[in-house]
């Protein structure tokens, strides 16, 4: 904020105000070529002066660091809730698998010979459990904020 | 300074500092932009971390067709827009329209130190914006206050060059229209 206190204290904020507003007297000609002007009957308004001494526009101080924090705690919370959800995908599937399978596999004993059957009746719960302990998915980047 | 690329690849590799860098480059768009479509403050901020976030999210899928600024504004404006949309559908869940309120407060505070017609000017500028339609709010800020050329500006909104063009002509006009008719009453006053 270069309120004249600020600025008469601090003489080197003062020059770079200074500069500043030199540099956008030097952007005017081009301003208004652009009509990013308001001209009026008496004269003509630069609307980006107006609304940029408009301070309540400018973004309130430690927004920047605001907003990163609440990403950071969002991506982490996320985070979690994914190993969570796949821990319990990864625990839940081994009895559900097993036992799905193991009835497939006891309806199809019937039908089976005897040898192949009891082999079979064995080997598909066996499979289920072995499915069940692989990753689902290959891992993801958990996208740190950093 | 870095670059788009390096900045993107950086918040990518995870590197300390990179999202918060990304986040102070870009902030201001996003609030001016934010600020203007929902007029108000606590929405600002929700729809700014809304906006960041999905910044995150999507980053992996930036193929610098366009700039980062852009990019980023046009989630922004998105996020923005949707806010209006929803606002207009429960206008109880937003209390929109006090940004002009809280601008002029803020300015109220070095009014005493102002130069007395800038801040008469400042008030009826508000008081036009006002009167705009929040597409042409948004326009207006991003071309008078973020300098952003037409081209950049159709990125941002998605909106065709000659509708910037009409709208940001017509938003203009409202806004001298809104001053000059404020002025001639001081003046008769």
């Amino acid at each position: 904020m270069q309120d004249d206190e600020t600025l008469g204290q601090n003489p080197a904020l003062a020059e770079e105000w200074r500069k500043q507003e030199a540099a956008r007297m030097s952007r005017l000609p081009e301003a208004l070529a652009a009509d990013r002007v308001l001209l009026m009957e008496d004269g003509y308004i630069r609307l980006i002066d107006l609304m940029a001494d408009a301070r309540g526009l400018h973004p309130p101080v430690g927004l920047s660091a605001e907003i990163t924090n609440a990403v950071q705690r969002r991506v982490e919370a996320t985070r979690q809730v994914e190993v969570f959800r796949r821990a319990i995908r990864r625990v839940a599937i081994v009895p559900i698998a097993g036992v799905v399978l193991a009835g497939m596999a006891s309806v199809s004993l019937s039908e089976w010979s005897d040898a192949f059957s009891s082999m079979g009746g064995l080997l598909l719960p066996l499979l289920a459990l072995l499915l069940g302990a692989l990753p689902l998915r290959p891992n993801e980047s958990n996208g740190e904020t950093g | 300074m870095s670059t788009d690329r390096e900045l993107v690849a950086e918040v990518l590799r995870g590197e300390p500092g990179a999202f918060e860098r990304l986040v102070d480059a870009h902030h201001a768009l996003c609030w001016h932009l934010l600020l203007r479509l929902s007029r108000n403050p606590e929405d600002a901020r929700d729809l700014c971390q809304e906006t960041f976030l999905r910044v995150h999210q999507r980053l992996p899928e930036f193929r610098f067709e366009s700039s980062l600024k852009t990019w980023i504004g046009h989630i922004a404006y998105t996020i923005g827009l949707r806010h209006v949309q929803r606002s207009a559908n429960h206008p109880e869940a937003s209390g929109g329209g006090i940004v002009e309120e809280f601008v002029e407060s803020v300015v109220s505070n070095d009014d005493v130190e102002d130069n007395a017609e800038r801040a008469g000017l400042r008030a009826l500028l508000n008081a036009g914006m006002r009167t705009l339609t929040p597409v042409q709010r948004a326009l207006v800020t991003l071309y008078h206050l973020d300098e952003m050329s037409i081209a950049e500006i159709m990125q941002v909104t998605g909106l065709p060059s000659g509708t910037i063009k009409v709208y940001l002509a017509r938003a203009r006009l409202r806004l001298r229209e809104v001053v000059n008719r404020n002025l001639e009453s001081e003046h008769a006053g």
